[in-house]
Protein backbone atom coordinates (compact mmCIF):
# COMPACT_ATOMS: atom_id res chain seq x y z
CA UNK A 1 0.00 0.00 0.00
CA UNK A 2 1.55 3.40 -0.73
CA UNK A 3 2.12 5.84 2.06
CA UNK A 4 -0.10 8.18 0.60
CA UNK A 5 -3.31 5.85 1.33
CA UNK A 6 -1.66 4.25 4.49
CA UNK A 7 -0.44 7.62 6.16
CA UNK A 8 -1.72 10.65 4.40
CA UNK A 9 -5.56 9.79 3.37
CA UNK A 10 -6.06 8.58 7.10
CA UNK A 11 -4.50 12.20 8.63
CA UNK A 12 -6.12 13.84 5.95
CA UNK A 13 -9.68 12.97 7.34
CA UNK A 14 -9.00 12.66 10.58
CA UNK A 15 -7.71 16.87 10.22
CA UNK A 16 -10.54 17.56 8.48
CA UNK A 17 -13.23 15.93 10.90
CA UNK A 18 -11.51 17.20 13.63
CA UNK A 19 -11.44 20.89 12.42
CA UNK A 20 -15.03 20.61 11.38
CA UNK A 21 -16.15 19.42 15.13
CA UNK A 22 -13.85 22.14 16.83
CA UNK A 23 -16.04 24.59 14.88
CA UNK A 24 -19.15 23.44 16.27
CA UNK A 25 -17.76 23.55 19.69
CA UNK A 26 -15.70 26.65 19.89
CA UNK A 27 -18.17 28.79 17.49
CA UNK A 28 -21.98 29.65 16.92
CA UNK A 29 -23.00 27.86 14.17
CA UNK A 30 -25.94 27.29 11.89
CA UNK A 31 -28.20 23.91 12.81
CA UNK A 32 -27.36 22.71 9.37
CA UNK A 33 -23.64 22.31 10.07
CA UNK A 34 -25.01 20.88 13.63
CA UNK A 35 -26.80 18.14 11.27
CA UNK A 36 -23.17 17.29 9.81
CA UNK A 37 -21.15 16.94 12.68
CA UNK A 38 -24.12 15.07 14.45
CA UNK A 39 -23.79 12.82 11.44
CA UNK A 40 -19.55 12.58 11.91
CA UNK A 41 -20.30 11.99 15.35
CA UNK A 42 -22.25 8.78 14.75
CA UNK A 43 -20.08 7.71 12.45
CA UNK A 44 -17.62 6.90 14.91
CA UNK A 45 -19.71 4.21 16.19
CA UNK A 46 -19.82 2.70 13.03
CA UNK A 47 -15.55 2.81 12.76
CA UNK A 48 -15.76 1.56 16.51
CA UNK A 49 -17.67 -1.35 14.92
CA UNK A 50 -15.33 -2.18 12.48
CA UNK A 51 -11.94 -1.99 14.69
CA UNK A 52 -14.22 -4.46 16.97
CA UNK A 53 -14.82 -6.42 14.13
CA UNK A 54 -10.93 -6.66 12.68
CA UNK A 55 -9.54 -7.36 16.61
CA UNK A 56 -12.18 -10.39 16.86
CA UNK A 57 -11.00 -11.68 13.01
CA UNK A 58 -7.67 -11.35 14.47
CA UNK A 59 -8.08 -13.28 17.36
CA UNK A 60 -9.97 -15.94 15.11
CA UNK A 61 -6.81 -15.65 13.21
CA UNK A 62 -4.42 -16.26 15.83
CA UNK A 63 -5.97 -19.09 17.36
CA UNK A 64 -7.09 -21.03 15.19
CA UNK A 65 -3.58 -21.09 13.51
CA UNK A 66 -2.85 -22.54 16.75
CA UNK A 67 -5.41 -25.23 17.04
CA UNK A 68 -5.02 -26.28 13.33
CA UNK A 69 -0.95 -26.66 13.94
CA UNK A 70 -1.51 -28.00 17.35
CA UNK A 71 0.93 -25.61 19.08
CA UNK A 72 1.46 -25.55 23.12
CA UNK A 73 -1.33 -24.32 25.17
CA UNK A 74 -3.87 -25.12 22.21
CA UNK A 75 -6.81 -26.38 23.99
CA UNK A 76 -6.88 -22.67 25.29
CA UNK A 77 -7.13 -21.48 22.07
CA UNK A 78 -9.81 -23.72 21.01
CA UNK A 79 -11.64 -22.60 24.50
CA UNK A 80 -11.20 -18.79 23.01
CA UNK A 81 -13.26 -19.29 19.88
CA UNK A 82 -15.52 -21.28 21.35
CA UNK A 83 -16.89 -18.96 23.77
CA UNK A 84 -16.48 -16.38 20.83
CA UNK A 85 -18.59 -18.41 18.34
CA UNK A 86 -21.45 -19.06 21.57
CA UNK A 87 -21.51 -15.59 22.56
CA UNK A 88 -21.80 -14.30 18.68
CA UNK A 89 -24.35 -16.80 18.19
CA UNK A 90 -26.70 -16.24 21.23
CA UNK A 91 -26.55 -12.31 20.87
CA UNK A 92 -27.26 -12.40 16.96
CA UNK A 93 -29.83 -14.29 17.63
CA UNK A 94 -31.58 -13.51 20.59
CA UNK A 95 -30.26 -10.29 20.65
CA UNK A 96 -27.88 -8.43 23.99
CA UNK A 97 -31.38 -8.52 25.80
CA UNK A 98 -32.00 -12.11 25.84
CA UNK A 99 -32.72 -15.02 28.69
CA UNK A 100 -30.08 -16.71 27.29
CA UNK A 101 -27.28 -14.04 26.52
CA UNK A 102 -28.12 -12.17 30.02
CA UNK A 103 -27.07 -15.41 31.35
CA UNK A 104 -23.89 -16.13 30.07
CA UNK A 105 -23.07 -12.08 30.87
CA UNK A 106 -24.04 -12.83 34.63
CA UNK A 107 -23.06 -16.27 35.17
CA UNK A 108 -19.53 -17.06 32.93
CA UNK A 109 -18.30 -13.07 33.46
CA UNK A 110 -19.77 -11.16 35.81
CA UNK A 111 -20.16 -13.88 38.90
CA UNK A 112 -15.76 -14.05 38.56
CA UNK A 113 -15.44 -10.47 38.02
CA UNK A 114 -17.30 -9.47 41.19
CA UNK A 115 -15.12 -12.40 43.19
CA UNK A 116 -11.83 -11.06 41.76
CA UNK A 117 -12.85 -7.08 42.88
CA UNK A 118 -13.64 -8.34 46.48
CA UNK A 119 -10.37 -9.57 46.61
CA UNK A 120 -8.77 -6.37 46.50
CA UNK A 121 -8.51 -5.36 50.25
CA UNK A 122 -6.80 -8.62 51.00
CA UNK A 123 -4.34 -8.56 48.16
CA UNK A 124 -3.84 -4.51 48.57
CA UNK A 125 -3.04 -6.07 52.83
CA UNK A 126 -0.65 -8.45 51.02
CA UNK A 127 0.93 -6.03 48.91
CA UNK A 128 1.42 -3.74 51.58
CA UNK A 129 2.97 -6.28 53.93
CA UNK A 130 5.49 -7.10 50.42
CA UNK A 131 6.82 -3.95 49.46
CA UNK A 132 6.09 -1.53 51.82
CA UNK A 133 9.46 -0.85 52.53
CA UNK A 134 9.94 2.76 53.72
CA UNK A 135 13.06 3.20 51.47
CA UNK A 136 12.48 6.84 49.86
CA UNK A 137 11.32 10.01 51.12
CA UNK A 138 7.96 9.65 48.85
CA UNK A 139 7.11 5.78 50.60
CA UNK A 140 7.74 7.81 54.22
CA UNK A 141 4.82 10.57 53.65
CA UNK A 142 2.26 8.01 51.43
CA UNK A 143 3.11 5.75 54.97
CA UNK A 144 2.03 8.65 57.30
CA UNK A 145 -1.23 9.94 55.45
CA UNK A 146 -2.24 5.78 55.16
CA UNK A 147 -1.74 5.78 59.32
CA UNK A 148 -3.45 8.16 60.10
CA UNK A 149 -6.31 8.20 57.00
CA UNK A 150 -6.41 4.37 58.55
CA UNK A 151 -6.51 5.32 61.77
CA UNK A 152 -9.21 8.39 61.87
CA UNK A 153 -11.62 5.47 59.69
CA UNK A 154 -11.17 2.60 62.33
CA UNK A 155 -13.95 3.22 65.42
CA UNK A 156 -11.33 2.94 68.11
CA UNK A 157 -8.99 6.26 66.09
CA UNK A 158 -11.80 9.06 66.98
CA UNK A 159 -12.47 8.00 70.62
CA UNK A 160 -8.57 7.56 71.64
CA UNK A 161 -7.12 10.71 69.12
CA UNK A 162 -10.47 13.12 68.71
CA UNK A 163 -8.32 15.11 66.94
CA UNK A 164 -7.61 12.19 64.41
CA UNK A 165 -10.85 13.14 61.67
CA UNK A 166 -9.82 16.69 61.65
CA UNK A 167 -6.19 16.45 60.51
CA UNK A 168 -7.54 13.49 57.84
CA UNK A 169 -10.23 15.84 56.71
CA UNK A 170 -7.30 18.73 56.27
CA UNK A 171 -5.65 16.37 54.96
CA UNK A 172 -8.10 15.28 52.09
CA UNK A 173 -9.33 18.48 51.02
CA UNK A 174 -6.09 20.49 51.07
CA UNK A 175 -2.96 19.32 50.30
CA UNK A 176 -4.61 16.01 48.49
CA UNK A 177 -7.06 18.45 46.14
CA UNK A 178 -4.55 20.97 45.00
CA UNK A 179 -2.29 18.38 44.19
CA UNK A 180 -5.01 16.70 42.54
CA UNK A 181 -5.96 19.50 40.47
CA UNK A 182 -2.07 20.38 39.35
CA UNK A 183 -1.85 16.33 38.29
CA UNK A 184 -4.99 16.85 36.29
CA UNK A 185 -3.73 20.27 34.63
CA UNK A 186 -0.88 18.41 34.13
CA UNK A 187 -2.37 15.06 32.91
CA UNK A 188 -5.07 17.12 30.95
CA UNK A 189 -2.46 18.94 29.11
CA UNK A 190 -0.27 16.58 27.96
CA UNK A 191 -3.44 14.89 26.66
CA UNK A 192 -3.90 17.93 24.46
CA UNK A 193 -0.28 17.81 23.16
CA UNK A 194 -0.72 13.74 22.54
CA UNK A 195 -3.79 14.90 20.36
CA UNK A 196 -2.38 17.39 18.33
CA UNK A 197 0.61 15.19 17.91
CA UNK A 198 -1.84 12.06 16.82
CA UNK A 199 -3.57 15.01 14.22
CA UNK A 200 -0.83 15.48 12.35
CA UNK A 201 0.93 11.91 12.21
CA UNK A 202 3.54 12.21 14.14
CA UNK A 203 2.44 9.27 16.97
CA UNK A 204 3.36 5.77 16.15
CA UNK A 205 0.11 4.42 17.89
CA UNK A 206 -1.51 6.52 15.06
CA UNK A 207 -0.74 5.34 11.49
CA UNK A 208 2.24 3.95 10.79
CA UNK B 1 -24.47 38.64 17.63
CA UNK B 2 -21.21 36.78 19.15
CA UNK B 3 -19.35 34.57 16.78
CA UNK B 4 -17.96 32.38 19.38
CA UNK B 5 -19.58 30.22 21.83
CA UNK B 6 -20.35 32.29 25.19
CA UNK B 7 -18.06 30.79 27.89
CA UNK B 8 -15.45 28.82 25.41
CA UNK B 9 -13.26 31.74 24.75
CA UNK B 10 -10.83 30.99 27.12
CA UNK B 11 -10.52 27.25 26.16
CA UNK B 12 -9.91 28.19 22.73
CA UNK B 13 -7.41 30.63 23.58
CA UNK B 14 -5.52 28.80 25.48
CA UNK B 15 -5.78 25.98 23.27
CA UNK B 16 -4.17 28.51 20.43
CA UNK B 17 -1.58 29.00 22.67
CA UNK B 18 -0.49 25.31 23.26
CA UNK B 19 -0.45 24.80 19.56
CA UNK B 20 1.66 27.96 19.03
CA UNK B 21 4.22 26.85 21.72
CA UNK B 22 4.24 23.09 19.82
CA UNK B 23 4.83 24.82 16.77
CA UNK B 24 7.18 27.13 17.89
CA UNK B 25 9.33 24.62 20.27
CA UNK B 26 9.24 22.40 16.78
CA UNK B 27 10.56 24.40 14.44
CA UNK B 28 13.50 25.87 16.69
CA UNK B 29 14.38 22.03 17.56
CA UNK B 30 14.39 21.16 13.70
CA UNK B 31 16.85 24.00 13.26
CA UNK B 32 18.73 23.18 15.69
CA UNK B 33 18.26 24.61 18.51
CA UNK B 34 19.32 21.88 21.35
CA UNK B 35 16.38 21.76 24.25
CA UNK B 36 17.24 20.02 26.95
CA UNK B 37 13.87 18.00 28.77
CA UNK B 38 13.78 16.39 31.89
CA UNK B 39 14.63 12.47 32.01
CA UNK B 40 12.70 10.15 33.36
CA UNK B 41 13.52 7.04 35.56
CA UNK B 42 11.02 5.10 34.71
CA UNK B 43 12.58 5.33 31.07
CA UNK B 44 15.98 5.21 31.79
CA UNK B 45 15.35 1.97 33.61
CA UNK B 46 13.89 0.18 30.15
CA UNK B 47 17.20 -0.71 28.89
CA UNK B 48 18.08 -1.92 32.20
CA UNK B 49 15.17 -4.47 32.40
CA UNK B 50 15.88 -5.19 29.10
CA UNK B 51 19.49 -6.27 29.67
CA UNK B 52 18.79 -8.02 32.83
CA UNK B 53 16.36 -10.27 31.14
CA UNK B 54 18.81 -11.22 28.80
CA UNK B 55 21.34 -11.82 31.44
CA UNK B 56 18.30 -14.36 32.94
CA UNK B 57 17.79 -16.03 29.74
CA UNK B 58 14.06 -14.87 30.43
CA UNK B 59 11.75 -13.22 28.18
CA UNK B 60 10.29 -9.38 29.04
CA UNK B 61 6.35 -8.88 29.11
CA UNK B 62 4.74 -5.85 27.91
CA UNK B 63 1.47 -4.50 28.31
CA UNK B 64 -0.30 -1.50 27.91
CA UNK B 65 -3.84 -2.18 29.85
CA UNK B 66 -7.24 -3.38 29.45
CA UNK B 67 -9.50 -0.19 28.52
CA UNK B 68 -10.90 -0.63 25.01
CA UNK B 69 -10.39 2.39 23.85
CA UNK B 70 -7.92 4.89 22.10
CA UNK B 71 -7.15 7.39 24.12
CA UNK B 72 -3.83 8.82 24.86
CA UNK B 73 -2.86 6.46 28.19
CA UNK B 74 -3.34 3.46 25.35
CA UNK B 75 -1.87 5.56 22.55
CA UNK B 76 1.26 5.64 24.68
CA UNK B 77 1.28 2.53 25.92
CA UNK B 78 1.23 1.31 21.69
CA UNK B 79 3.91 3.67 21.33
CA UNK B 80 5.89 1.80 24.41
CA UNK B 81 5.57 -1.52 23.09
CA UNK B 82 7.01 -0.55 19.61
CA UNK B 83 10.20 1.26 21.76
CA UNK B 84 10.37 -1.74 23.93
CA UNK B 85 10.06 -4.29 20.84
CA UNK B 86 13.06 -2.40 19.27
CA UNK B 87 14.95 -2.44 22.70
CA UNK B 88 14.50 -6.66 22.91
CA UNK B 89 14.99 -6.96 19.57
CA UNK B 90 18.48 -5.26 19.39
CA UNK B 91 19.64 -6.59 22.77
CA UNK B 92 18.20 -10.33 21.24
CA UNK B 93 15.28 -10.26 23.89
CA UNK B 94 12.51 -12.58 23.59
CA UNK B 95 9.47 -10.12 24.25
CA UNK B 96 5.86 -11.37 25.39
CA UNK B 97 3.39 -8.48 24.69
CA UNK B 98 -0.12 -8.87 26.42
CA UNK B 99 -3.13 -7.21 25.09
CA UNK B 100 -6.40 -5.67 26.67
CA UNK B 101 -8.05 -3.65 24.42
CA UNK B 102 -9.87 -5.87 21.29
CA UNK B 103 -9.36 -2.60 19.34
CA UNK B 104 -5.60 -1.95 19.26
CA UNK B 105 -4.66 -5.44 18.44
CA UNK B 106 -3.25 -5.09 15.64
CA UNK B 107 -1.91 -1.85 16.36
CA UNK B 108 -0.05 -3.46 18.97
CA UNK B 109 1.38 -6.56 16.73
CA UNK B 110 2.48 -3.86 13.84
CA UNK B 111 4.54 -1.46 16.27
CA UNK B 112 5.91 -4.89 17.76
CA UNK B 113 7.03 -6.20 14.22
CA UNK B 114 7.75 -2.81 13.15
CA UNK B 115 10.37 -2.85 16.60
CA UNK B 116 12.07 -5.77 15.41
CA UNK B 117 12.42 -4.52 11.96
CA UNK B 118 14.06 -0.84 12.96
CA UNK B 119 16.20 -3.14 15.11
CA UNK B 120 17.89 -5.18 12.49
CA UNK B 121 15.98 -8.30 13.28
CA UNK B 122 12.66 -8.87 11.87
CA UNK B 123 13.07 -12.44 12.04
CA UNK B 124 12.70 -11.74 16.02
CA UNK B 125 9.06 -11.15 15.28
CA UNK B 126 6.91 -13.83 16.68
CA UNK B 127 3.18 -13.73 16.37
CA UNK B 128 2.85 -16.27 19.02
CA UNK B 129 3.97 -13.91 21.72
CA UNK B 130 1.01 -11.91 21.24
CA UNK B 131 -1.23 -12.85 23.60
CA UNK B 132 -4.57 -11.30 23.95
CA UNK B 133 -6.60 -11.60 27.03
CA UNK B 134 -9.76 -9.01 26.16
CA UNK B 135 -10.66 -6.20 27.69
CA UNK B 136 -13.01 -6.69 30.80
CA UNK B 137 -10.52 -5.98 33.51
CA UNK B 138 -10.80 -8.87 35.55
CA UNK B 139 -10.67 -11.14 32.89
CA UNK B 140 -7.76 -9.68 31.62
CA UNK B 141 -6.33 -9.59 35.36
CA UNK B 142 -6.64 -13.94 35.49
CA UNK B 143 -4.75 -13.63 32.05
CA UNK B 144 -2.25 -11.23 33.24
CA UNK B 145 -1.45 -13.56 36.25
CA UNK B 146 -1.68 -16.69 33.74
CA UNK B 147 1.30 -15.12 31.79
CA UNK B 148 3.25 -13.60 34.94
CA UNK B 149 3.26 -17.34 36.19
CA UNK B 150 3.80 -18.92 33.19
CA UNK B 151 6.65 -17.02 31.61
CA UNK B 152 8.51 -16.24 34.86
CA UNK B 153 9.39 -13.10 33.19
CA UNK B 154 12.67 -11.32 33.93
CA UNK B 155 11.10 -7.44 33.10
CA UNK B 156 7.50 -6.74 33.50
CA UNK B 157 6.80 -3.23 31.59
CA UNK B 158 3.53 -2.24 32.14
CA UNK B 159 2.61 1.23 30.80
CA UNK B 160 -0.72 2.49 29.48
CA UNK B 161 -4.52 2.58 31.15
CA UNK B 162 -4.92 0.43 34.77
CA UNK B 163 -6.94 0.78 37.20
CA UNK B 164 -7.36 -1.49 40.34
CA UNK B 165 -5.94 -3.83 38.04
CA UNK B 166 -2.34 -2.35 38.75
CA UNK B 167 -1.93 -3.47 42.26
CA UNK B 168 -2.63 -7.45 41.77
CA UNK B 169 -0.65 -7.52 39.07
CA UNK B 170 2.18 -5.20 41.00
CA UNK B 171 1.69 -8.21 43.98
CA UNK B 172 2.11 -10.72 41.28
CA UNK B 173 5.43 -9.08 40.18
CA UNK B 174 6.86 -8.42 43.38
CA UNK B 175 6.18 -11.80 44.56
CA UNK B 176 7.91 -13.60 41.37
CA UNK B 177 10.58 -11.14 42.16
CA UNK B 178 10.61 -9.12 37.79
CA UNK B 179 12.02 -6.38 37.44
CA UNK B 180 9.28 -3.87 37.32
CA UNK B 181 8.69 -1.05 35.22
CA UNK B 182 4.97 0.56 35.98
CA UNK B 183 3.21 3.63 34.49
CA UNK B 184 -0.43 4.39 34.98
CA UNK B 185 -2.66 8.00 33.73
CA UNK B 186 -4.53 7.44 36.46
CA UNK B 187 -3.46 8.65 39.47
CA UNK B 188 -4.80 5.95 42.04
CA UNK B 189 -3.22 3.18 39.61
CA UNK B 190 0.03 4.89 39.64
CA UNK B 191 0.51 5.17 43.49
CA UNK B 192 -0.16 0.75 43.09
CA UNK B 193 2.80 0.91 40.71
CA UNK B 194 4.53 3.19 43.34
CA UNK B 195 4.40 0.50 45.86
CA UNK B 196 4.91 -2.41 44.04
CA UNK B 197 7.40 -1.63 40.97
CA UNK B 198 11.40 -0.86 41.14
CA UNK B 199 10.41 2.46 39.03
CA UNK B 200 7.21 4.04 38.52
CA UNK B 201 5.25 6.62 36.29
CA UNK B 202 2.21 8.51 36.74
CA UNK B 203 -0.23 10.99 35.18
CA UNK B 204 2.00 13.35 32.67
CA UNK B 205 5.12 11.48 32.98
CA UNK B 206 3.80 8.54 31.03
CA UNK B 207 2.92 11.11 27.94
CA UNK B 208 6.88 12.44 28.17
CA UNK B 209 8.12 8.80 29.01
CA UNK B 210 6.31 8.43 25.18
CA UNK B 211 7.45 11.32 23.85
CA UNK B 212 11.35 11.69 24.84
CA UNK B 213 11.52 7.97 23.26
CA UNK B 214 10.24 8.95 20.34
CA UNK B 215 13.02 11.39 19.94
CA UNK B 216 10.47 12.66 17.38
CA UNK B 217 10.83 16.51 17.05
CA UNK B 218 7.13 17.68 17.84
CA UNK B 219 7.02 15.30 20.54
CA UNK B 220 10.12 17.13 22.47
CA UNK B 221 8.12 20.75 21.30
CA UNK B 222 5.01 19.03 22.90
CA UNK B 223 7.00 18.31 26.55
CA UNK B 224 8.52 21.65 26.67
CA UNK B 225 4.86 23.34 25.60
CA UNK B 226 3.49 20.87 28.06
CA UNK B 227 5.59 22.16 30.88
CA UNK B 228 4.91 25.75 29.87
CA UNK B 229 1.36 25.75 29.67
CA UNK B 230 1.47 23.85 33.32
CA UNK B 231 3.30 26.50 34.58
CA UNK B 232 1.06 28.93 33.23
CA UNK B 233 -2.10 27.11 34.52
CA UNK B 234 -0.92 27.10 38.14
CA UNK B 235 0.32 30.99 37.48
CA UNK B 236 -3.35 31.58 36.81
CA UNK B 237 -4.65 29.63 39.64
CA UNK B 238 -2.26 31.38 42.31
CA UNK B 239 -3.43 35.05 40.60
CA UNK B 240 -6.87 33.99 40.53
CA UNK B 241 -7.06 32.69 44.24
CA UNK B 242 -5.16 36.30 45.50
CA UNK B 243 -7.42 38.17 44.11
CA UNK B 244 -10.38 36.19 44.91
CA UNK B 245 -8.73 36.78 47.98
CA UNK B 246 -8.87 40.09 48.24
CA UNK B 247 -12.65 40.41 46.91
CA UNK B 248 -11.92 40.68 42.90
CA UNK B 249 -13.25 38.14 40.02
CA UNK B 250 -11.65 39.92 36.91
CA UNK B 251 -9.89 36.53 36.17
CA UNK B 252 -13.22 34.33 37.04
CA UNK B 253 -14.93 36.61 35.08
CA UNK B 254 -12.29 36.83 31.98
CA UNK B 255 -11.96 32.77 32.39
CA UNK B 256 -16.02 32.27 32.07
CA UNK B 257 -16.29 34.56 28.30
Amino acid sequence: MSVTLKKHVPIGIMLILTIVLMVEYFFVVPDSYIVVTNEAKSFTVVIAAFAMALGAFNILQMHGKKVVEKKSGWKYSAWIITVMVIFIVVGLVGGSKSYWFVWLWECLLRQPDATSYSLIGFVAIYSIYMAFRIDSREILYFTCIWVISFAANAPIGPLVFPWLPGVQGWLKMVPNSAATRGFYIATALSAIVIGIRTLIGRTRAGME
Amino acid sequence: MSVLVEGRVAGLAFLSLLAFLISYYTSQIESGVKEKIRTIPAMEAIDEAIGRSVEQGKPALITYGYFDDINPAIMTGLEMVGYVAKVAAEKGCELIIAVGPTRTLNIAIENYRLGCVEAGRPELFNIDNVHYLTHQQFTYLAGMYGLLNEYEPGAYIGIGWFWVDAIHIGTQVKRLGIFGIGGAEKYDAGAWFLLTMDYSAFGAEIYAMGASMSKDTTAIGGIISTDLATCISVAILIVGSILAATGSNILATLMLL
